[in-house]
């Protein structure tokens, strides 16, 4: 076993060890189709990742959302919907 | 003062003191730096009638979970048969509700594990303790906690799945994934008067036996559009595959 940190649950499980990724959220980006339906930022922190991701969350319950894109370097969004199609919401993004 | 000394000045020194561990590969696993979202809500729900009728790929039924959760990452596991999420809306505030499509009949039991950010909780006095706070006084680690251990990912169609451990437990986070063909009932192309909907989407299988997650096509259909809503996707259909083991 590598040289790790590792804490266990009172029953005595090991918790993570030093073969566990564990999710670093890195923040919300809030977008909409209306008001920023494209866009990018830049997120240096990205770069720690052994992989990363992130999703939308929908505040307006239009079961639509925009297309995104998440690299080392940052995150980037845009519209893949036809006109009429409203989506509002926030896209999570982090790394593990 | 005792002994009669007088304390004239007192010179504070900050020191910004950060912990870190890495993982094998040199790759920060935990940090003062970052939020570790950590388990906040395990629930169970019973699956429903979904409301779309027959269905081309057999029984539907569905679970909806509304919970709390300031950057909610949901994610779930089944009883029997696959899973899809159809829909996850904020209700307002931090409240939020998610709405899961299970491939099988009414009384599918449905399991959810919600990581939030939400600070966990220190530990009592006189118990084994180690806590992180961020440099803006956050708490963002505590030995209590149970954090989102990530195992892997399942991608676009079959074949493309997760092989863990038949010890282990596994639930899984849909990101985002859309497709939306609207088909014209009416069999005049064009004519407004009808359309049938049909959504596609990531669905999850997870084989505790086997320690494995697949991730398959799901599709369902909603009757009786009166207009035609466009087809288009967005998303890739893929998961986030998570160790869910004694949680």
């Amino acid at each position: 076993m590598p040289a790790g940190f590792e804490f266990y649950d009172a029953a005595g499980n090991v918790v993570t060890g030093p073969d566990d990724f564990v999710f670093k959220y890195l923040g919300a980006i809030s977008v909409s189709s209306s008001s920023n339906p494209s866009g990018s930022i830049s997120d240096g922190n990205l770069a720690n990742a052994t992989d990363l991701d992130g999703w939308f969350m929908s505040t307006n319950g239009g079961g639509v959302g925009p297309e995104i894109v998440v690299t080392s370097s940052g995150v980037s969004w845009s519209n893949p919907w036809p006109a009429g199609n409203v989506w509002t919401g926030f896209i999570y993004y982090g790394f593990w | 003062m005792a002994g009669g000394q007088r304390l004239d000045r007192v010179h504070l020194l900050w020191v910004l003191v950060m912990f870190e561990s890495y993982n094998a590969n040199g790759k920060v696993q935990y940090s003062s730096r970052f939020p570790h979202p950590r388990l906040t809500l395990k629930a169970t729900q019973t699956t429903v009638d979904a409301g779309y009728g027959s269905q081309a790929v057999g029984s539907l039924s569905k679970a909806t979970f509304s919970y709390t959760a300031t950057n909610p990452m949901p994610a779930f596991r089944v009883s029997s048969g696959g899973f899809t999420v159809t829909a996850t809306v904020n209700t307002g505030g931090n409240n939020w509700t998610t709405e899961v499509l299970v491939s099988a009949g009414i009384g599918a039991t449905v399991t959810m594990y919600l990581f939030d950010t939400t600070a966990p909780v220190p530990g009592a006095t006189g118990t084994a303790r180690m806590e992180s706070w961020d440099p803006s006084g956050n708490l963002i680690f505590a030995l209590s906690m149970q954090p989102a251990r990530i195992v892997g990912k399942t991608g676009s169609g079959s074949g493309n799945g997760f092989t863990g451990d038949p010890a282990r437990r596994y639930a899984a986070l849909m990101p985002t994934y859309h497709q939306r063909i609207a088909v014209n009932d009416t069999g005049n192309v064009g004519s407004p008067t009808r359309y049938t909907v049909n959504y596609y989407n990531t669905r999850i299988s997870i084989d505790d036996a086997a320690g494995t997650v697949q991730s398959l096509q799901s599709n369902y259909r909603r009757f009786g559009n009166a207009t035609n809503p466009g087809n288009s996707t967005y998303g890739s259909p893929r998961s986030i595959v998570f160790d869910v083991t004694n949680y």
